[in-house]
């Protein structure tokens, strides 16, 4: 590299300074990623051509994840040619993992470069450093050619990022387009609609999760012995926790999340009859933090906390901490507890179930999420480059019950995993000792649909979160926003999520009285919130 | 009527001449009351150590920490060491910290010598743009450009070179050298010293206590940094051990994901490797700070007196 520092480098460098200190979002790690604007007519969205490969035991749709209660019996290939030209690939990554092994001494990895025929080279970001990271990626213009992002973590100024430096993938993907890829294609509607598009165009490929909200996780047995049922009234709920609250043990687990989330404000919001964060009135976006059921349910958090029902320490501990005190039966429930890891945790000592709103006064509705986890942007490049990064992100995609699935998710087989006598990959100490797809994060450029199936896991437990799933689904509400592109909130998202985010948390632990509430939300509501509702609603009408 | 010699006893040689003699009752009460602080003090340790060598379903049975494991096992310094990531991010750690120190240290020697010397040239613009660095630091992103245009993007240089001399121990390093005698420096130029002999020879050995402060700031800032390895580097082959571990840490809730893992082998609980990366992380420096303890109040004095 030239080391020579040009005039422009200085400008670049001055404004992007100058813009990182005018711009909050820039710093932080939390904002919108939807970015519908408000631009041009939009295209059609993907078409949604199901992948027909081995049948679910228990039946999946858009809404609901298909449950297998054990693994399918035959395995197909949905990929029949290498989809790569042997280039190098360079993708800007995310990971929860520690740092795999390198290349040369990791079979997995090579037999993923063997697999899609390109040289993957990943760097590597800290799922927590995002957004720092990618504001230095993005500032430095030395883009790689996949760029995944994470829903909560928006590139900054995406609606002017993606267009000035991204491939418009509308042409590939949009309608009936998308059948070139069969597996991008199987990608359920929720998914692309979630990431939402970008003056009106296609500028990214969804990493897909299901659509049914943040669960508040139960024990059964406690819960059922307490006299929970699913048909609970909020007194029900109040008397069964009261029930669980006591010798060291607490009925509700609790963490401080942004916007209360770690508290289940969320859930008791829907239950009283909250929208799920806005609702559309007839072309006027209303927040779910101006009515009044979301005061109400405010309330009666604060009512529960202020008789000991949660776990005292809810305000500072981790949700590490929450989810193995959730284990050990400390306490008896807590919000977004992953079924993948609690039944391993709770190792049989109780049964995990989720539980569904209780009844009030107002119209309980379940909250749905927004059905994706984040999206992959890929580098402009000449077509032919495109249609082939395209075609190994249709790799990644490749479903549950194919090979490629099999690879990508288990390894390689006698290498990763064995098969155990139900022909199910058992995991060989290699795979669990690190060289493994956690490590090596192929599921965050792209990803199956996921399924209801957890190696291990016991019929009842798929059973149990199909269910569930079923039933939550069949009264969600969907959040108004979903898909649609506010630049506000893209610049100010994290600040003004913390004014309403202290605000909660004041009134909940007893700090601030309910009355405090009004304030705050008049704050919010002068500092952006009034302009995010308009931009909303902008992007609404001009985007149909 | 016994003699004033006989009424006066004789004092400890610990104590000053104007302080009374201390009675027992304050001794033991003085005693109990440094252990109890002591026991405050490396309790947390002790949770640390022992939850990072507790097994896994304990620490869960235990609502996340253990005081005193029952079943000891090292298998979570097992994880966090298997597969050789982790001892290449050490010996990335420990190069960096040793080079990164030693080129700190000489370039910071360097400059407070020249700029604690009388009548330099340009010695005082020179020293307020250095301060206004120390007030108004680049921000992320021009940081990254410099780095980039610079050709040490991807470079162990990248984690060295932008944070080379800190203004905070120029300061110290200029205010010990400008506290020689002068007549020190007069003496060795009369003797035919030139400036770099002065520096070796005269000021360097008599500035022992606060190179060796200094130093250990140095080293602790290079052991402890991920940050720039975060931003500079792109292959996580060359990330140093602090990043490395930090991922363990943050990844801890995810190391128990058996959708990932599966459930052969030994999957820990997130408490028990996130202390064994503490223990980790911490052992170096408490190795070294005992052995550069006797001079740390000295140097930290002196940079705290203005000259």
């Amino acid at each position: 590299m030239n080391p020579t520092f040009s005039r422009r480098s200085l400008l670049r460098a001055a404004t992007l300074g100058a813009g990182v200190i005018a711009a909050p979002s820039l710093l932080a790690a939390c904002s919108s990623s939807s970015t519908s604007g408000p631009k041009g007519k939009q295209v059609a969205w993907p078409k949604y051509i199901p992948f027909r490969g081995p049948s679910a035991d228990l039946p999946g749709s858009d809404l609901v994840q298909p449950g297998y209660t054990k693994y399918p019996s035959k395995i197909v290939q949905s990929v029949p040619e290498k989809p790569g030209d042997g280039s190098t690939v360079r993708v800007a990554v995310y990971t929860f993992g520690s740092p795999p092994a390198p290349l040369n001494g990791n079979k997995f990895w090579q037999a993923i470069n063997d697999a899609l025929g390109i040289k993957l080279e990943l760097t590597l970001i800290p799922f927590t450093d995002l957004a720092t990271k990618m504001q230095t990626l993005i500032a430095g213009g030395d883009l790689p050619d996949l760029i995944c992002t994470f829903f909560g973590i928006s590139i900054p100024d995406a609606a002017r990022f993606l267009p000035a430096k991204c491939a418009d993938l509308s042409e590939y993907l949009s309608g009936d387009a998308v059948a070139k890829y069969p597996n991008l294609a199987n990608l359920p509607p929720h998914a692309w609609q979630g990431m939402g598009l970008t003056n009106g165009r296609i500028f990214g490929v969804p990493i897909e999760r299901g659509p049914q909200g943040g669960p508040f996780a139960i024990n059964k047995e406690k819960f059922a012995a307490a006299g929970w049922s699913e048909s609970w009234a909020k007194d029900d709920f109040v008397a069964v926790c009261t029930k669980l609250t006591g010798n060291r043990r607490w009925a509700l687990g609790g963490t401080s999340g942004d916007l209360g989330s770690g508290l289940g404000v969320g859930y008791h919001a829907g239950c009283f009859g909250a929208p799920n964060n806005w609702r559309n009135d007839g072309g006027t976006f209303v927040s779910t933090f101006t009515t009044p059921e979301y005061e109400a349910a405010l309330g009666f958090t604060r009512d529960l906390y202020k008789k000991g029902l949660y776990y005292p320490d809810a305000m500072t501990t981790s949700q590490a901490n929450i989810q193995t005190l959730f284990y050990n039966g400390t306490v008896a429930s807590a919000w977004s507890i992953l079924a993948s890891a609690a039944f391993t945790g709770i190792n049989g000592a109780f049964s995990l179930d989720y539980a569904l709103p209780y009844r009030t006064a107002g119209r309980p509705a379940n909250s749905a999420g927004n059905g994706y986890f984040g999206y992959t942007a890929l580098k402009k490049a000449p077509k032919q480059r495109i249609e082939m990064l395209l075609r190994v992100l249709n790799y990644l995609a490749a479903p549950f019950g194919t090979k490629e699935y099999e690879l990508t998710h288990f390894g390689v087989e006698g290498v990763h995993f064995t098969r155990g006598a139900d022909g199910a990959p058992k995991p060989t100490p290699l795979w669990t000792k690190g060289e493994n797809n956690v490590n090596l994060p192929l599921g965050y450029p792209c990803d199956a649909p996921q399924v209801l199936y957890f190696a291990g896991s016991t019929p009842e437990v798929i059973t149990t979160l199909h269910d569930w799933q079923t039933k939550w689904m069949a009264n969600a509400s969907w959040d108004a926003s979903r898909g649609l592109y506010s630049p506000t909130k893209d610049r100010h998202g994290v600040t003004l999520d913390k004014m309403l985010t202290d605000g909660i948390n004041a009134i909940v632990t007893g700090q601030k009285p309910v009355g405090s509430w009004d304030s705050a939300v008049k704050g919010w509501r002068k500092a952006g919130g009034d302009a995010i509702a308009a931009e909303y609603a902008a992007a609404k009408a001009a985007n149909g | 009527m016994t003699g004033v010699g006989a009424s006066v006893r004789p004092r400890r040689r610990s104590r000053p001449a104007w302080k009374e003699a201390q009675r027992p009752a304050t001794t033991v009460a003085k005693g109990v009351a440094v252990v109890a602080v002591l026991a405050l003090v490396l309790f947390p340790f002790v949770i640390i150590l022992s939850t990072s060598l507790a097994s896994p379903r304990e620490v869960v049975a235990n609502g996340g920490w253990a005081v005193w494991p029952s079943h000891p096992t090292l298998g979570a310094y097992r994880e966090v060491l298997r597969g050789g990531i982790v001892t290449r991010a050490l010996l990335v750690s420990i190069g960096i910290t040793a080079v990164g120190t030693l080129l700190s240290l000489a370039c910071t020697v360097g400059l407070a010598y020249a700029l604690s010397r009388p009548g330099l040239p340009g010695g005082r613009p020179v020293l307020m743009l250095i301060l206004v660095t120390f007030l108004f630091p680049p921000g992320i992103i021009p940081g990254y450009l410099v780095v980039s245009e610079t050709g040490l993007l991807n470079s162990y240089g990248s984690l060295i070179l932008p944070v080379l001399v800190n203004v905070f121990n120029l300061v110290v390093v200029r205010s010990f050298f400008q506290a020689i005698p002068a007549e020190l420096y007069d003496a060795a130029h009369i003797d035919g010293a030139g400036e770099f002999v002065v520096l070796r020879r005269i000021v360097m050995p008599l500035s022992r206590a606060v190179l060796a402060v200094v130093g250990l700031f140095y080293a602790v800032g290079y052991w402890n940094s991920w940050f720039y390895a975060l931003i500079y580097l792109q292959d996580n082959q060359k990330w140093p051990l602090q990043l490395v571990l930090r991922t363990y840490v943050v990844a801890g809730g995810q190391l128990a994901d058996p959708a990932a893992l599966g459930q052969a082998g030994f999957v820990a609980a997130p408490q028990t490797i996130q202390m064994a990366v503490v223990v980790i992380a911490t052992l170096p420096i408490l190795l070294v700070f005992p052995f550069l303890q006797r001079h740390f109040v000295r140097g930290v004095m002196t940079g705290a007196i203005k000259t």
